[in-house]
């Protein structure tokens, strides 16, 4: 315990692997060792150290790319994950090496492959929905109103200016060698002032098609342990505000009028809904990506998730606004690729602020 | 105390190269590496297409390019590789694409004493990616270069048509075709889903006194940089058999390149944080001329200096850092103009090329002509601690 790992840094580039879900990271690390009884070079186990501490240098690196819940959420495994680090590191590869023999400094930097899949599912184990069967979550329904900008009404700024003028009247009276010279002089003095109205654009949408949203949402959710239902049956089911009325009422505005908001949970909690989400998505007009060449589109999402369950509603996860953009080789699949995005990213979010929450 | 430093970096790098990676290798001897032909593709931004290559851009679009391609890649002969030029079949977890991607082009007129000689570049390279994960693992730069002479300015309709020749082979003026480049790069390329350490150019920088001769000689410094960067990577690879990673001009590391193929799909290839650099600065250009006391020639002698650094980003370790100078000289009928941008262009290949030649084989001629003697002895130990990093590269 006396060798002191008395400086670690980490950095790196995160590279994420869409399919293998191994994490690249580097970790760095300053090592100090006691080194052999005949030699001032690190020993075998010193480097074996090293190598350990490096390899945690890398995770915490990875870590530090989790949002804000998902932090919370690893720091309740985290003692697994670090007693039980090359479960967790795929492999590792010693990229640089430097030994000063004067300060007994070995300077390491490895690349780490971390095995993704493996963290996120013990982070899943941390929840009591992620280990819920199926069958046995608690219903989840959402409503997320995609819209696409139609009319934009921008106000001109109103441009008020008021000035006054006010006469002078001045007077003097000088003496000199040749006499008394009175003289009379006039003025205009002139203020001015006045005010800018700036007043906030007015926007009507057009509501888009969600299924792609709705599908990878409920990818997310479902394996996070929750049962997702669809509105759509909830309101079928057990009545509740309409599915047009919601996109007429985000049609026009970005909140969701008090009556239609209770009506829409009013109608899930008969249909024993315990997690209900609504939200909006505004979906930009497709642009020429001038990177790619090809089509692209941003959403920005915007939602609240409210544990309807008891008497009152509590609202306890929100998501947004973030923005999130989509290229594609036509407008159709630049738009589907940024609400498959937008939607995975929004599910995560929620699914670990419920989780870090313990609620399920 | 030096030679034991050197031993103790070499068994570092070895055992880095090899003891350290907990993965077993993919390729093993009378296994050939399966790559996939991706097709032909543009680097670079959209909206530079015609600016960076204006005749290859307009050529793929006029003609069948990746048939073309695919034709001559027929001819491919390297036992360790397996070149499938169907992408119908890539579900394999570590499934390696290849793609030729066209960086830049440039075209030089230059009035001479009757005749107008015209220089066309072609700036390319073979990238080589794993498919699933869209991330760059090699890169193999191609350099196509084609002097001929005009006795007219030539017009745009001509110039195409010598770019035409370099795609088509069917040009009987141009004997130089872009596909059979590429088809004897990957004749020689060890190709492996995985290398050792990995090794880009980082950055190239122009200082404000070459910057001025560039404008000078009219040529935009961004390509001057990636002309720089891509031949230096070239001549390590060719020379030295390392993997590289593309240079991405004023992009950070870990960056993305975007490849635009010709049948439309476009892919945001991620390029890996390097773990190694090399950094270039090219510091001055000059020229001195000299009739040598002959009444019908001119010698004319052409200077680039620089500086060339390769560290290791992470510990901020250099394992060099030193002036190079390059020279070439050439001999003029009097009155005849060189072509400077061209010369010195030349004389930057030539220093790169020898460059990467000393790195494992020293030449004195060159280090008389390259370097102050009080440098002889540091560049060459720094040329051995390039080498073993190069070898852990590889």
């Amino acid at each position: 315990m006396n060798k002191i790992v008395f400086c670690l840094a980490f950095f790196g580039c995160l590279a994420w692997a869409a399919q293998s879900q191994a994490v690249e990271v580097k970790g760095q690390v300053s090592y100090q060792y006691e080194g052999g009884v005949f030699s001032s070079s690190p020993s075998d186990d010193d480097k074996i150290e090293a190598v350990k501490a490096a390899k945690l240098a890398a995770l915490k690196q990875y870590v530090a790319s989790f949002n804000v819940s998902k932090q919370q959420q690893y720091n309740k495994v985290e003692n697994e994950v670090v007693d039980n680090l090359d479960d967790y590191i795929a492999s590792y590869k010693i990229v640089a090496e430097e030994v000063n023999e004067n300060l007994k400094l070995l300077n390491l930097v490895i690349r780490a492959e971390i095995n993704e899949n493996k963290i996120n599912a013990l982070l899943k184990e941390t929840t009591t929905a992620g280990t819920m069967a199926s069958g046995d979550g608690s219903l989840f329904s959402f409503m997320f109103v995609g819209r696409e900008v139609t009319e934009s009404k921008v106000f001109k700024t109103r441009d008020t200016s008021i000035s006054q003028s006010e006469a002078e009247h001045n007077a003097g009276r000088s003496v000199s060698g040749s006499g008394v010279h009175e003289s009379v002089n006039d003025y205009t003095k002139t203020t001015s002032g006045g005010n800018i109205v700036r007043k906030t654009s007015q926007e009507k949408y057009r509501t888009l098609a969600t299924t792609d949203f709705d599908a990878a949402f409920n990818e997310i959710l479902t394996s996070m342990g929750y049962e997702t239902v669809d509105y759509a049956d909830v309101v079928s089911t057990c009545g509740g505000a309409s599915i047009d009325a919601i996109k007429n009422a985000f049609s026009t505005s970005d909140e969701l009028p008090q009556p239609l908001r209770n009506k829409a949970i009013k109608g899930a909690k008969s249909c024993e809904v315990k997690y209900f989400a609504v939200g909006y998505m505004n979906v930009s007009v497709p642009e020429l990506d001038p990177v790619s060449g090809e089509q692209k589109v941003i959403v920005s999402i915007n939602g609240m998730v409210w544990n309807i369950d008891k008497k009152l509603p509590r609202k306890v996860a929100s998501v947004g606004p973030v923005q999130y953009f989509g290229i594609g080789p036509d407008k159709d699949s630049a738009r589907r690729n940024a609400l498959r995005l937008a939607a995975k990213s929004a599910a995560e979010t929620i699914s670990n602020q419920l989780g870090n929450k313990d609620l399920y | 105390m030096k030679w034991i430093k050197l031993l103790c970096l070499t068994i570092f790098l070895s055992s880095c190269a090899a003891g350290n990676v907990q993965q077993s290798p993919k390729v093993t001897a009378g296994t050939p590496q399966n790559v996939y032909f991706a097709g032909l593709s543009f680097t670079g931004n959209f909206k530079d297409n015609k600016l960076n290559y204006p005749y290859s851009y307009e050529i793929s679009k006029k003609l069948p390019v990746d048939r073309l391609f695919v034709e001559k890649l027929k001819n491919v002969d390297n036992p360790s590789l397996n070149l499938l030029t169907s992408l119908g079949n890539t579900d394999e977890a570590d499934a390696l694409a290849m793609s030729l991607s066209i960086d830049l082009e440039t075209v030089n007129i230059a009035k001479t004493a009757e005749k107008y000689k015209v220089v066309i570049d072609l700036y390319a390279q073979i990238l080589v990616f794993d498919f699933n994960e869209k991330k760059i693992i090699n890169s193999y730069p191609i350099n196509l270069q084609y002097i001929t002479f005009f006795n007219h300015n030539p017009s745009k309709k001509e110039i195409q048509a010598i770019f035409e020749g370099f795609y088509t082979g069917e040009n009987p003026e141009v004997k130089t075709n872009l596909f059979d480049l590429a088809v004897e790069k990957l004749n020689n390329a060890q190709i492996k889903p995985k290398y050792g350490n990995r090794l880009a150019v980082s950055k190239v920088v122009v200082s404000d006194k070459a910057k001025k001769m560039l404008t000078e000689m009219k040529q935009s410094e961004d390509n001057f940089k990636t002309i720089a960067a891509q031949s230096f990577s070239r001549y390590i690879v060719d020379n030295q058999n390392a993997a590289m990673l593309p240079y991405t001009k004023g992009q950070a590391i870990g960056s993305k390149m975007s490849a635009r193929f010709v049948n439309g799909d476009v892919y945001n290839l991620e390029i890996p944080a390097p773990d190694y650099v090399f950094n270039i600065e090219i510091r001055d250009f000059k020229n001195l001329s000299d009739n040598a006391g002959s009444s019908t020639t001119e010698l004319y002698g052409f200077f680039v200096y620089t500086k060339i650094e390769m560290m290791q980003p992470d510990l901020n370790k250099k394992y060099m850092d030193s002036k190079f100078r390059g020279f070439d000289e050439v001999v003029l009928m009097k009155g005849q103009k060189p072509n400077f941008l061209l010369s010195y262009q030349e004389t930057l290949m030539n220093l790169f090329n020898n460059f990467s030649k000393n790195i494992s084989d020293t030449d004195d001629k060159w280090y008389e002509k390259t370097l102050h003697p009080s440098q002889y002895d540091i560049v060459e130990e720094q040329f051995e601690q390039v080498n073993d990093v190069i070898n852990s590269c590889k």
